[in-house]
């Protein structure tokens, strides 16, 4: 081989292997396989989506993102290449959506209705991200809205001891209407148990019937025979039961007795039908919750305070859902003292050296440890956090103040409203944030009624979202 | 050819102090010397192989190391050298060797460079091995190949170092004949490096003999044979009684030559 | 003491004059490269020498990383569950890293060797001396064809070590893995984009440069006989790869 040859043959072979290259890497297709079709996409978010994702028809791979731009109007622009057997009709949207474990960002097309006209090469289509987590909290921040609104006017309308009144006036309302559905629940308890028992023993009959039967056979098989003569009689018995049957399912039918006009009403029907789109929606915006849950940052602490006068310990376990900036969900679930009530009654008969007894009842409360559980949903405004919800198991709101980066933070509760005899149940405290983690807290306890105030002191663990990450993922996680 | 107050120095070790030399149009010099004297350095400083510490080398009046480098090329061209080995390059075939300078410096055609190749390997007795390779030829061939390559542009100044050192009698009697051959169709001027006394009063018009950095005698070869300086009369002789302690041997040109041409 | 400061000063002093001699050569190369004659003959002929007889070492090493490679990084992506980007991260090494280097790497010890070696040889029978007596600017005549060749045919031996490295990997997932044959092509050019080649071949031509002025350099300055020739081919060696790993950090940083 001469050495013109050798280069030649060289740099045949390079080029070739660098064609091929090029040629993959750019995704160039010739003949049949060339992509003469294009559509834009838009989209409200494409966080995730990259150049060159997929684009996919019900899975199936027709073409991938050519570039995504941003658009004068916040928004995103993606420019899909697409297969030319795809035919994409008016009507076809686009979603942003995730395949794998690492969440493998891919634009999911729905054609549109075939008897649709066809859209034309480069059509725009609009993009949705999916009903996600974003718009459940945007929704619940409504809500808070609309809470906080109604939380001032409130404010405004119970200043001073007037309002004091007023206000103890609601909360004997609230505490009456609970008391009378207590009292709804009691009263309808016998019935459910009556059922619950009968049910039971329905089925523990059954059992011991069955259980009976396999018996019989075991015992007699010659017998056997003549059982299953005994058969045709079982099954007349159950045919006429069933001819019953048949005669209460057509009275149903024809709209007689309570239960055949409630499912041959056409609102009842149309109601349930409601009830159940309704149910599905919501599955369908967990599912969507579920696939946005690794956006919510998730804090966990636990603290424990000790009340000086009264001697006791309480416990918190704390879970703030942080979906975005400057607002949290908080699950609380505490393990106190006392937390529960119980009345007692006491007799004891005494004898009198005359032979003569006497009883005597006395009533007492017991307080028993109990676990309670908060739930607020809080806002924090630059260095103020408010928090309103259940406290404690019971209504209240929370006021805090932050300083020096929240080293230091004073703040208030009140709760439990509805206490005999008792104010509502304010809780002043600060709290000094030795370490991101560690924190101790100290304060006044129940300060409206001198009976319970003392003072406590505590101290907590705090786990940020990072940290459980961290933690979280120098975990193994087995094959 | 002028060489002026030419110093050099290898590290502590002073090899030319102040040498002096003039050469003039078409005499033939010859120098003698013991070994690791500084010969060879004296001729590599004479084609611009070395560059002297101080002192001038001229060349037809222009001093080699105040030009161009593009001019010292033109300056190089007026030489042909011939090395110890032969110094062919052994990447190409024996015309090709021969060629080279004729196909870098001149526009001549293939067919003339064919004619000059051929021509120049008749003049060394050496005709028709054009295509061998450097590796197949005898160190007497090699030699007469580089004097052939040295003498294809027909230089007017020839510099030979050592040309029959390691070579038979024969050989040696070939190359010397070689020598005035070319000496005599080329009328060059030329320095030759040996202390091999057959090439002495074979090629020399005048004699020198290299010691302590100097040229310490100059005369022609009768006066030089005959001398009664000890120093001349021990190189003749052979006597290693009359001549001087020797030095501590220099380090070979070859290794100290890359820093002339950087 | 003094013993101690005079090596170190030695050692300094020699690793600067070392420096000194590359940019001076280097210059001395760029002049040679605008300046006439050139000589393209003897740049084939280097193509040849360094390109296509490295051609069959470069394939063999590019087809065992890749396989190596693939092989590696099932093991680690196993265990999160992330086989299917296997072919992703074996493409995108082979072309922006490993392709370079291990090319950079046996060029240095096939044609940065024989260079040092040749130039060497040449130095100490004096070939370099006559070139210099021919009126022939030996760094041009010598340096400027291998370093041409070598900078132009190193990224194209790339080339080729990107793409058997890719086929490396391949046969592995796919013959000894059981990866799924498309899935896998695709995964593996779905990911790249040509920044990720073109940085590559950036390199390996950078690369091709230093090995090639290093081999020349070191061929060049070697000084003893046969010995010294010796010492000039490791030095080679050990120099250029040197300076390709160590050029390699750079430019990665200023190519990322």
């Amino acid at each position: 081989m001469t050495t013109t040859a050798k280069i030649g043959a060289f740099f045949v072979v390079v080029l070739l292997a660098l064609g091929v290259l090029i040629l993959k890497i750019e995704d160039i297709h010739f003949g049949k396989k060339a992509r003469t079709n294009s559509a834009d996409a838009h989209f409200k978010d494409v966080a995730g989506l990259d150049d060159k994702s997929a684009v996919r028809i019900a899975g199936v791979r027709v073409g991938k993102v050519d570039g995504i731009s941003l658009r004068p109007d916040g928004t995103a622009l993606a420019h899909l290449a697409l297969d030319p057997s795809v035919e994409l009709h008016q009507g076809a949207i686009a979603q942003v959506r995730s395949l794998g474990m690492l969440g493998d960002k891919y634009v999911e097309l729905s054609a549109g209705d075939p008897a649709a006209p066809r859209l034309p090469n480069g059509a725009l289509l609009e993009g949705s991200s999916g009903t996600g987590f974003d718009d459940i909290t945007k929704l619940a921040a409504d809500i808070g809205k609309d809470l906080k609104e109604v939380s001032s006017a409130m404010a405004g309308s119970f200043g001073g001891p007037k309002g004091e009144d007023k206000l103890n006036r609601i909360v004997d309302n609230l505490g009456r209407l609970a008391e009378s559905l207590r009292d709804l629940a009691d009263a309808n308890r016998g019935n459910v148990d009556a059922m619950l028992a009968n049910l039971r023993a329905l089925s523990a009959q059954l059992l011991e019937t069955v259980a009976r039967v396999d018996r019989m056979l075991d015992e007699n098989r010659a017998g056997v025979k003549s059982t299953v003569s005994n058969m045709d009689d079982v099954t007349a018995k159950l045919k006429t039961t069933a001819d019953s049957l048949n005669s209460i399912t057509g009275k149903i039918d024809t709209g007689q007795g309570t239960i055949g006009k409630l499912l041959n009403d056409d609102e009842t029907h149309k109601n349930i039908n409601d009830a159940l789109k309704s149910v599905k929606e919501g599955v369908e915006q967990l599912s969507g919750t579920l696939g946005r849950i690794n956006r919510l940052q998730l804090d966990i602490g636990f603290r424990t305070e000790f009340a000086s006068r009264l001697r006791n310990e309480k416990y918190y376990f704390t879970l703030d859902a942080i979906p975005r900036e400057g607002k949290f969900y908080r699950l609380e679930i505490g393990a106190l003292p006392n937390g529960k009530r119980e009345d007692i009654l006491e007799s004891s008969t005494v004898t009198f050296p005359d032979g003569s007894q006497q009883t005597i009842a006395t009533t007492g409360q017991r307080y028993l440890d109990q676990f309670v559980l908060s739930l607020q949903l809080g806002y924090k405004l630059k260095n103020t956090i408010l928090r309103a919800g259940i406290i404690e198991s019971r209504g209240g709101a929370a006021i805090e103040q932050t300083f020096k980066a929240d080293t230091f933070r004073v703040g208030g509760e009140i709760w439990d409203f509805t206490r005999p005899d008792l104010n509502g149940h304010l809780k002043l405290y600060t709290r000094w944030n030795a370490s991101p983690n560690l924190y101790v807290t100290g304060g006044v306890d129940d300060l409206l009624n001198p009976g319970l105030r003392s003072p406590f002191l505590g101290a907590g663990i705090r786990w940020k979202d990072e940290d459980l990450k961290a933690l979280f993922g120098s975990i193994p996680i087995p094959k | 050819m002028k060489l002026t107050k030419v110093t050099k120095s290898f590290g502590t070790k002073t090899v030319l102090s102040g040498l002096d030399l003039t050469v003039t149009r078409g005499e033939s010099l010859v120098l003698v010397g013991q070994s690791g004297i500084g010969k060879s350095v004296l001729l590599k400083h004479v084609i611009g192989l070395l560059k002297p510490d101080s002192g001038t080398v001229e060349i037809d009046g222009e001093d080699l190391w105040k030009v161009s480098a593009k001019d010292r090329d033109r300056l190089r061209r007026k030489f042909g050298m011939s090395f110890q080995e032969g110094a062919l390059f052994d990447s190409m075939s024996v015309g090709e060797n021969i060629a080279f300078p004729l196909t870098r410096h001149t526009k001549k055609s293939k067919k003339e460079i064919a004619d000059r190749v051929a021509e120049c390997l008749e003049l060394v007795r050496l005709p028709g091995i054009e295509e061998k390779r450097p590796s197949e030829l005898s160190g007497g061939m090699r030699r007469r190949v580089g004097f052939a390559r040295a003498i294809a542009l027909q230089p007017e100044i020839l510099l030979f170092d050592e040309p029959t050192t390691g070579l038979d009698p024969i050989t040696t009697d070939v190359v010397v004949k070689v020598i005035e051959e070319m000496r005599a169709r080329l009328k060059p001027s030329a320095i030759t490096i040996t202390h091999d006394l057959k090439v002495v009063f074979g090629v020399a018009d005048r004699v020198g003999l290299l010691s302590g950095g100097k040229i310490l005698v100059d005369m022609t070869p009768k006066e030089f044979e005959q001398s009664k300086d000890p120093r001349v009369a021990a190189f003749v002789t052979g006597d290693s009684e009359l001549a001087p302690p020797e030095t501590e041997p220099e380090r070979r040109p070859a290794a100290a030559s890359a820093e002339a041409h950087p | 003491m003094n013993k101690f400061f005079e090596f170190f000063g030695r050692g300094l002093l020699n690793v600067m004059e070392g420096v000194g001699r590359f940019f001076v050569l280097l210059g001395l190369t760029m002049r040679g490269v605008v300046t006439p004659p050139f000589s393209p003959v003897a740049t084939a002929r280097q193509v040849v020498r360094v390109g296509v007889d490295s051609v069959p070492v470069v394939l063999l090493t590019a087809l065992f990383t890749g396989g190596v490679l693939a092989l590696q990084t099932f093991k680690g992506f196993q265990r999160f569950h992330a086989e299917g980007y296997i072919g992703s991260v074996v493409a995108l090494s082979m072309l922006r890293e490993l392709g370079p280097v291990l090319t950079g790497l046996m060029v240095t010890g096939r044609a940065g060797s024989a260079m040092a070696a040749e130039l060497g040889s040449m130095r100490v029978t004096e070939q370099i001396d006559a070139l210099i007596s021919l009126a022939t600017d030996p760094v041009q005549y010598l340096f400027v064809p291998r370093v041409l060749a070598t900078i132009l045919v190193v990224p194209m031996l790339v080339v080729l070590a990107d793409a058997i490295g890719i086929l490396g990997g391949y046969l592995v997932a796919v013959g000894y893995l059981g990866a799924n044959p498309v899935i896998y092509m695709n995964n593996t050019f779905q990911y790249l984009s040509m920044e990720d080649m073109t940085s590559g071949l950036i390199k390996a031509a950078a690369f091709g440069f230093l090995l090639s002025l290093v081999g020349c350099q070191c061929g060049y300055d070697t000084k003893g006989g046969a010995e010294g020739v010796g010492l000039s081919t490791t030095k080679a060696v050990v120099m250029g790869s040197l300076s390709i790993l160590i050029a390699d950090f750079f430019l990665t940083k200023v190519l990322f």
